[in-house]
């Protein structure tokens, strides 16, 4: 795994598990709180409800005495019952609705002592009927109890009580209630979330629903007067919470909570990739830097404006390829001694060959000196040997000076050396244009070394423009300040093919070419050369655009110095 | 005269009360009138005759006689409603026009009784007045100008005691409200309308075991608050066998469990109530409808029963009938009359052949007065 990719991971989970933490945090808080607030609301639901049910049992058994003591002191109620008189009769019949209005009931219902309906409030032609099962299970119960019966279009619901009261031997049964959905499920059903419901167990009860949580059951004696058997039952006022409102909180905390959750894992993604590159890039810049170094390339540029560590390590590693520059010159310096003190024994080995015919063909003459007639003779018969042997000696000179040039550093104007180096090349019509800064501090080089530096250079960009119509090769000059010391650059521009990375990489490497009739050693020269002279060499190129050489040397360097550490 | 129940001006044929009944009776503009004796009265038409054949009758109109909204009446326009299927189905077999007073009807039987029939009513201008409160009807031939007033709140007393001269009515309190005061008259009206247990062919019967007449005593004496009595033959029900709706809706399989009523017929609610009240099904309920949907409900005949009134008499029973779903079983429950309250020295009153009255303004031949 990467450097990178561990920061990587390192950063997304930096943001994502304080986020999950607070998020889990949240919504366990919310549900805590919620729980809370609907456990007091509904402990007082269920005191208002009891109380509800309380007061309004008393108040129908109020009711139904008030009209019980009316109903025994009633004459008219006394005669149509007691004395069947037909006059008194529909006063009978409507009695009981009139009472139940006046009274505030919504159900009454007077009855006589085997039962039969004498008035009906809520129904008031059931006359006549027998239904002595409803005051009896009421008097069983003992108090309110649910009644579930019949008006002549629908169904009633009421909270019903018995009361009873005599007329001479005649005993008569008041049942009266009020409607019972109104009272118990009307105050609770403002309460948006709880409500209050009936399970009378007569089918599905809808306050089961699903979407609803059961809170709370409160038993309450029922008689169902609709049923196949009228027996005593328990009904159940039913306290729910609807979870629709808790549900659709919840859904819209985490809704809310995955777009956060989506919208931070994308800016962390974004956030963690670029400062994770941000971070390992100059480190991968300086592991490539540091990967191409070795004897040979030693140019490398660890020059850095950072002032953390990476900018640091940059500095190291300059410094590092600094001292590596440094030994490598005095290693060069070592072997070109070595190489000298081979040369001389060759040299003295070549010239004693050479000397050699000489000293013969003098030794020879010097015994003639004793007969001079015989001088010129011998002189023209050796003649050609000295000859011979001279022109080796020269040839051996000539050699050997190409073979090892002299190097005498010293204070080199390089703009000089530049319009030398173009007035010398042959440039066959090619645009030739210098950018030469003025006040250009000398560097410390043999100026021969330099002007082969610069031959070699120009000379691959002219040719590398051969041909082109608009080729054109720019050579530039100007001074820098780094690293306290001053520098002058010298760069060689042109507009030719340019290279490809590939080739970039092998245009030090000795034999590499890639002009038809190149031996492949030039810039390999060049390099080794500009090293000598404690100077970098850096290439930028792009196929098709051009390439960019730029001689970085040292202005007023000292001079190298002679023999070990 | 006060009308103390809600006036529907869209069916002037039709009249579903007793308002409306008295009402449109004015309106009326009939060739002949029956009264309640039987006897034939020229109408529009002032005189008729009949050929040797008794098959052609001619009628003559009387002179600048004019429909309601003040439009003269033409033999033609008599032609064009008895020509139509309505005719047909009394007996009328053609009518045609002779001059601009006369036209010569053919038909058998007693065509001048059957054309009193309101069937046969020529109506016209009736609909300017549905929004008034107050309207008249203007004098015509002896009788007076008619002033007409919605009862307010429905309550006739209001109105008695605003110095009406007639009110119509079928409830006891207000009755008994004039029961004593000398400027008022109270005449009972005939048995006018018969209440009916309607139940379509395959609904359980819901007669209770004691029998129909225990049933109707009961009824009549402490289920309605109305001037009512059991239900007495003879019942022209018994001739609908072959009547009924033409187009039979499709029925469900079991009847919903209501009884059904026009709800703003209390004497019909306090027969449902009764009849729910002794069935022994415990989901039976009672339904009120709307007038429009309860003939809807009869139509399809979808309930175990229907509280209907019917007419007392009927010249045209399959007309009464015609909504009614084929083989339906009908049992007559109770009857009922009106009561006429009249402020004395008001104007002469006649009776017509069903009970409702007409205001004449003439003395007439005295008995049906």
């Amino acid at each position: 795994v990467s450097f990178r990719t561990r920061l990587f991971v390192a950063l997304v989970l930096a943001i994502l598990i304080p986020l999950g933490a607070l998020a889990y945090g949240v919504r366990t808080e919310m549900e805590r709180r919620l729980t809370t607030e609907y456990e007091s609301r509904m402990s007082s639901l269920v005191s208002v409800t009891t109380a509800n049910l309380e007061g309004e049992s008393q108040a129908v058994a109020t009711r139904l005495r008030a009209l019980a003591s009316e109903l025994a002191t009633s004459d008219r109620f006394r005669l149509a019952t007691v004395r069947g008189e037909p006059a008194s009769r529909r006063y009978l019949l409507d009695y009981a609705a009139g009472a139940m209005k006046l009274s505030g009931l919504s159900l009454l219902q007077v009855q006589d002592s085997v039962g039969r309906i004498l008035s009906s409030g809520h129904f008031r032609n059931e006359f006549d009927r027998l239904q002595p099962e409803l005051p009896r299970l009421l008097t069983t119960v003992g108090g309110l109890a649910l009644v579930r019966t019949r008006t002549p279009d629908t169904t009633v619901l009421a909270l019903a009580r018995v009361d009873s009261f005599q007329i001479g031997r005649n005993r008569f049964t008041l049942v009266g209630g009020t409607e019972a959905e109104r009272r118990l499920i009307g105050p609770a059903s403002q309460d948006g979330e709880l409500s209050v419901g009936l399970d009378l167990h007569t089918g599905p009860a809808p306050v089961r629903a699903a979407g609803a949580r059961v809170l709370r059951e409160l038993p309450l004696p029922y008689v169902d007067l609709l049923a196949p058997k009228v027996e005593p039952d328990t009904a159940h006022l039913v306290i729910t919470q609807s979870l629709g409102t808790v549900e659709a909180l919840q859904r819209s905390v985490d809704r809310w909570f995955l777009v956060a959750l989506a919208i931070t894992v994308a800016v962390a993604l974004i956030g963690a990739a670029l400062l994770s590159a941000r971070i390992s890039r100059p480190l991968r810049d300086l592991a490539k830097k540091t990967a191409v170094i070795d004897l040979d390339r030693l140019d490398q540029s660890f020059d850095s404006d950072r002032s953390d560590e990476i900018g640091a390590l940059s500095r190291l590693l300059g410094a590092m390829t600094e001292r590596l520059r440094l030994s490598s010159a005095r290693l060069r310096e070592a072997e070109r001694r070595a190489a000298v003190g081979d040369l001389a024994r060759q040299v003295n080995h070549d010239i004693k060959n050479g000397l050699g015919p000489i000293r013969n063909v003098l030794r020879h003459l010097a015994q003639l000196i004793v007969s001079p007639d015989q001088l010129a003779q011998v002189y023209q018969e050796r003649r050609s040997t000295l000859e011979s042997s001279v022109d080796y000696l020269e040839t051996l000179a000539r050699n050997y000076a190409r073979l090892s040039p002299g190097l005498e550093r010293g204070p080199q104007d390089v703009n000089a050396i530049v319009a030398q180096v173009i007035r010398g090349v042959a440039h066959d019509g090619t645009d030739l244009r210098t950018r030469l800064e003025e006040q250009l501090p000398p560097v410390q080089a043999d100026g021969l070394m330099l002007r082969r530096i610069l031959e070699n250079l120009v000379g691959n960009a002219v040719d590398s423009v051969a041909g082109r119509p608009d080729g054109r090769v720019t050579i530039e000059t100007r001074k820098t300040q780094a690293g306290g010391s001053t520098r002058v650059i010298i760069v060689v521009a042109d507009t030719g093919p340019g290279m490809t990375p590939e080739q970039l990489d092998k245009i030090s490497e000795d034999f590499y070419t890639t002009k038809p009739s190149g031996t492949g050693l030039g810039l390999s020269i060049v390099r080794r050369l500009i090293l000598d002279l404690q100077g970098n060499l850096k290439i930028e190129t792009e196929p098709g655009t051009g390439t960019r050489v730029s001689v970085e040397l040292p202005a007023d360097s000292p001079p190298l110095r002679e023999g070990g550490s | 005269v006060v009308l103390s129940e809600p006036v529907e001006w869209t069916r002037p044929l039709n009249p579903s009360n007793d308002s409306e009944r008295l009402l449109f009776r004015q309106f009326l503009r009939t060739l002949t009138r029956v009264d309640c004796r039987g006897a034939v009265w020229p109408g529009i038409a002032d005189s008729w005759s009949v050929d040797s054949a008794h098959h052609a009758w001619t009628f003559t109109l009387r002179q600048g006689v004019r429909f309601p909204g003040g439009a003269p009446i033409h033999p033609m326009h008599v032609a064009g409603v008895l020509g139509g299927p309505e005719g047909k189905a009394a007996g009328i077999d053609s009518a045609s026009v002779v001059d601009d007073r006369r036209l010569r009807v053919y038909g058998a039987g007693s065509v001048p009784a059957i054309l009193a029939q309101p069937a046969f009513a020529l109506v016209d201008g009736l609909a300017s007045m549905a929004p008034l409160r107050r309207f008249s009807v203007p004098a015509e031939g002896g009788r007076p100008a008619i002033v007409f007033e919605m009862a307010e709140n429905g309550d006739p007393r209001d109105a008695i005691d605003g110095g009406i001269d007639l009110v119509v009515t079928r409830d006891p309190a207000v009755v008994e409200y004039v029961d004593g005061r000398p400027e008022f008259i109270t005449y009972p009206l005939p048995w006018s309308l018969t209440y009916i247990l309607l139940q379509p062919t395959g609904a359980s019967p819901l007669t209770p075991a004691s029998g129909a007449d225990t049933l109707r005593r009961s009824l009549a004496r402490d289920a309605v608050r109305a001037f009512a009595r059991p239900a007495e033959p003879p019942f022209w029900t018994d001739k609908t066998g072959g009547c009924g709706a033409a187009v039979q809706a499709p029925r469900p399989v079991v009847p919903a469990p209501r009884v059904v009523y026009p709800r703003d017929d209390t004497v019909a609610r306090g027969l449902a109530e009764r009849v729910v009240a002794l069935a022994d099904d415990p989901q039976l309920r009672t339904a009120p409808l709307a007038e429009t949907d309860f003939r809807v409900a009869l139509h399809q005949a979808s309930d175990r029963a229907y509280v209907v009134a019917i007419p007392r008499s009927t010249m045209s029973p399959c007309r009464e009938a015609a909504a009614w779903p084929l083989g339906a079983s009908i049992l007559p429950l109770i009857d009922t009359r009106s009561t006429a309250i009249v402020r004395a020295g008001s104007a002469p009153l006649s009776l017509d052949w069903d009970g409702t009255l007409r205001v004449t303004g003439e003395e007439s031949s005295g008995d049906d007065r």
